[in-house]
């Protein structure tokens, strides 16, 4: 009598893992022969995942793609230590250049095939009245941002930098006033949250969790069709972000991943990130796919001084 | 004699009862109160979250939501790896549990605080510290992968995350399991059966079958929320590693209601296994430890 | 039967106790002498440090020919009483009693009949299929001797078996377990701390003092030619005895006097 239930938990448990085993074992055998696995920023979610696409890209290569979205500093890490990956799509292309340098990268080779840049989104009712870059710093306001290193954090932080150098130095040409001064300061005292990735900080804002956060313009656009405001940042303190995409060394399918790779630098990739937001890019800097002038770039952002999170903000 | 009564009014004169203006509740009313006022406020915060996942659910949306691939697929993924990291749980935890509560060895207690590090590691570190270790770039990384293991991006992994977090509460309330037996018991059962394992099975491991099991439910609960250490681990494909909560991570921002749904599917599911469980184990407990 | 040990512990300094075939003998001594300890000992429970164990003149615990040996207790078919019985709280009193024939893989048949003829002999076949929260002190006090004696042991222990029983039961049970030890003439080693009880259904007393035994012999040796320590243990138990008998007793040595001694001797 006592025997009962001790058997009747052995047998439920073995009757889940058998029929969990057979799911899969199910779900395997309809899955098509090959997987590609492509590790995407979370930025690129959407996109990725665009329906038409994604199903005629898998039909006419009989392949299935297994996208793992996160953080691009995250899948960094999971691939440095040797998390099987065909395809690293990052937000930031210096996280191609990392695993360049480690080569880890096919043919060391790595494409620049987009760019973003910044916005302030804000609710769709506003609750905050953020109408200007200057409300944020207002006291009692709630602002979510990502964390440092994921690669729209360290922009956040450059071009908050940027605002300070620019236009809250008395010393800089572009001077505008005293109400400029230490802002990146103030911002980030009114900083609540620091998320994993862009997409925590957009869901953040779509729940009126927070009264304004900072992500990609094509976040803004894309859901913009249907309910976030967002504030423009004006191009000379705001960032380009600019998108690596590459093959991994390890991959096992190389053509069919370069395949993958070669659609978005073509033009029906283009256009589908132009349809999703994507491709906006500052007049400052020149739009390319060459390796050098990636470089270039890179150093350009690097001159800026990242100040070095003080033990106040990190506590956050 | 005078000075003795006037300490015995004084104290009477300054007992809270009295200098609340409570002195006609009796003593049985104050405790009463005292004892569900605090529990009644902790239920009532435990529920008010719980009952707001509920509250905005739209019935046609959940029906819906179960009919998604993903969301199926993320439900029996969480269910296969969390019984199966129970499972593991309960291989490796019991024996352990037995060793801790039984011998005595140089070095015990270290072993005994390590294997508790698992519970108050934050999940994010755990899974970091799993990929530096096991991934194949990692420490035993190349071993494994001569074996060929790789397991980042595998089902596997998403167990083993889980394995690593719930495990201790196993080993814990298994050891104290353990420790409760009566030694005269098993004295008595070592002199009538020659076999130890025979012992183990028949005399110790009945009785401490409360404690295990109650451990088990614990460590299965554990395991299905498990979020941290299985998105840096094992990562985020769906169908291979997403469990629930990655996928209810992940929807939040996307589509909050499908996420809403989620949330009240896996609530659901857990409520009425952990129901389950206790119903099971009142029903062994009744009967042992009333001897006098 | 004869069994010798000695050791040296904490615990137990110096033991060396010979218990004769079929013969009873009760191990008296105050609390802390170290009388369980001596039957865990016997039973193989507890190794000790030094010295060696016979059972039928096999070593269970000791060294041969450079060798050191230890039998473990389920080889040793040694029966244990213990004072709360320690009945396996999850078990039936008829799986109680099986449990040892069980456990030797002996055949169902012959497991069933015997298990059934102790049922009859200790007298609890209607509690068969109970379990042990659901009896009486004494119920559970006979199946735990019937769980003993099923496998037919080489030599029985009994701690305190009757401690915890109140007076009438003890009373009685105590005639009925001398019977049935007489009945199957096993040997046994029971221990107490009532003199009364070991001076009415002993064959012998052995007196244990802080970790040694102090006198052998049979009742009538130990009461009457007490050695010192003895006679300050007897002689205690008389004046306590005597106390409540007669408030105003003599002292402790005094109360040695036949007298006083016969006048509680139940026998």
């Amino acid at each position: 009598m006592r025997r009962k239930p001790i058997v009747a938990f052995v047998i439920l448990v073995v009757l889940v893992i058998g029929a969990g085993i057979y799911t899969e074992y199910y779900m395997a055998q309809q899955q098509a022969p090959v997987q590609l696995r492509v590790f995407a920023a979370a930025s690129l979610t959407h996109v990725i995942q665009d329906n038409s696409t994604l199903h005629a890209f898998e039909q006419q290569n009989n392949v299935k793609i297994l996208f793992n979205v996160g953080g691009s500093d995250t899948l960094y890490q999971q691939i440095y230590s040797g998390s099987p990956a065909d395809v690293f799509m990052a937000a930031d292309s210096s996280w191609l250049q990392k695993l360049n340098q480690n080569g880890l990268l096919h043919n060391d080779q790595y494409w620049n095939f987009t760019s973003n840049i910044l916005v302030i989104i804000v609710p769709p009712d506003n609750p905050g009245n953020i109408t200007s870059l200057l409300d944020l710093t207002k006291p009692g306001v709630k602002i979510a941002v990502t964390a440092w290193t994921v690669p729209v954090g360290k922009y956040t932080n450059i071009t908050l930098t940027k605002i300070d150098k620019t236009w809250g130095a008395p010393a800089s040409p572009k001077y505008k006033g005293p109400q400029w001064e230490k802002y990146r300061e103030r911002v980030v005292a009114n900083v609540i949250t620091y998320e994993t990735n862009v997409e925590q900080v957009v869901g953040k804002v779509l729940t009126d969790t927070v009264d304004a956060g900072v992500a990609y313009a094509s976040d803004a656009t894309f859901l913009g069709q249907s309910k976030l405001q967002y504030l423009s940042i004006p191009p000379d303190v705001n960032v380009q972000a600019n998108y690596g995409i590459g093959v991994l060394n390890e991959s096992t399918h190389y053509d069919l991943a370069m395949k993958y790779v070669n659609f978005w630098i073509s033009q029906d990739g283009q256009a589908l990130l132009a349809k999703y937001g994507f491709g906006s890019t500052l007049p400052i800097t020149t739009t390319s796919t060459g390796n050098a002038v990636l470089q270039l770039q890179m150093t350009r952002e690097e001159n800026w001084q990242t100040p070095v999170l003080t033990c106040a903000e990190r506590r956050r | 004699m005078i000075s003795e009564l006037a300490g015995v009014r004084k104290a009477v004169r300054l007992k809270p009862s009295r200098i609340l203006g409570l002195a006609r509740f009796s003593n049985e009313k104050i405790s009463n109160v005292l004892l569900w006022a605090p529990s009644l406020l902790f239920l009532f915060f435990i529920i008010i979250p719980l009952a707001a996942i509920f509250y905005n659910l739209d019935a046609t949306k959940v029906i819906l939501e179960l009919q998604n691939p993903e969301v199926v697929d993320a439900l029996s993924l969480g269910a296969v790896t969390s019984s199966l990291a129970s499972f593991l749980s309960f291989l490796f935890g019991v024996p352990t549990a037995y060793l801790l509560a039984t011998r005595n060895f140089t070095g015990k207690s270290v072993f005994d605080a390590v294997m508790d590090v698992p519970m108050v590691l934050p999940p994010a570190v755990a899974g970091l510290a799993l990929l530096l270790a096991f991934a194949p770039r990692g420490l035993l990384g190349p071993e494994l992968r001569q074996l060929g293991i790789i397991l980042p991006g595998s089902t596997l992994a998403v167990v083993l995350a889980q394995f690593f977090v719930a495990s201790p509460f196993v080993l814990r309330s298994s050891k104290a399991a353990f420790e409760n037996v009566d030694k005269k018991l098993i004295d008595s059962a070592r002199l009538l059966n020659p076999s130890r394992f025979g012992v183990f099975f028949t005399v110790t491991l009945p009785l401490a079958a409360n404690g295990v099991v109650a451990g088990l439910v614990m460590t299965w609960a554990r395991a299905v929320g498990e979020f941290g250490a299985t998105l840096m681990f094992a990562g985020n494909l769906p169908g291979v590693t997403q469990t629930m909560p990655l996928a209810i991570y992940m929807l939040m921002s996307e589509d909050p209601l499908a996420s809403n749904v989620l949330s009240a599917i896996l609530v659901t599911t857990s409520f009425t296994l952990l129901i389950m469980f206790r119903l099971l184990g009142s029903g062994k407990s009744v009967h042992y430890y009333d001897q006098a | 039967m004869v069994k010798k040990s000695y050791r040296d512990k904490e615990v137990l300094r110096d033991v060396t106790l010979e218990v004769r075939k079929h013969e009873l003998l009760c191990l008296v001594g105050p609390n802390g002498a170290g009388k369980t300890t001596t039957l865990n000992v016997v039973a193989g429970l507890c190794r000790p440090d030094e010295g060696s164990v016979f059972i039928n003149d096999v070593l269970m615990d000791g060294r041969e020919r450079n060798c050191l040996v230890h039998v473990s207790p389920s080889e040793r078919k040694v029966g244990y009483v213990f004072q709360d019985y320690a009945l396996f709280p999850h078990m039936t009193v008829r799986e109680n009693i099986s449990y040892g024939l069980k456990a030797r893989h002996l055949p169902s048949q012959e497991v069933k009949e015997r298990t059934h003829k102790l049922l009859e002999f200790v007298g609890i076949l209607d509690h068969s299929e109970h379990y042990p929260h659901q009896l009486s002190g004494g119920q559970k006090q006979r199946t735990a001797l019937a769980r003993a004696l099923v496998i037919e042991p080489e030599i029985l222990l009994l701690d305190e078996p009757l401690a915890a029983l109140d007076l009438t039961t003890r009373a009685s049970l105590r005639v009925e377990l001398k019977k049935i030890l007489g009945t199957l003439e096993v040997t046994s080693i029971y221990v107490t701390h009532e003199l009364a009880e070991a001076y009415a259904i002993s064959d012998r007393i052995a007196v244990m003092g802080p970790g040694r035994i102090e006198q052998t012999g049979s009742c009538d040796e130990v009461f009457s030619k007490p050695n010192p320590y003895v006679a300050q243990f007897l002689g205690q138990s008389i004046y306590k005895r005597f106390d409540t008998l007669r408030p105003n007793s003599t002292s402790p040595r005094d109360g040695q006097d036949s007298a006083g001694r016969r006048s509680w001797n139940e026998r």
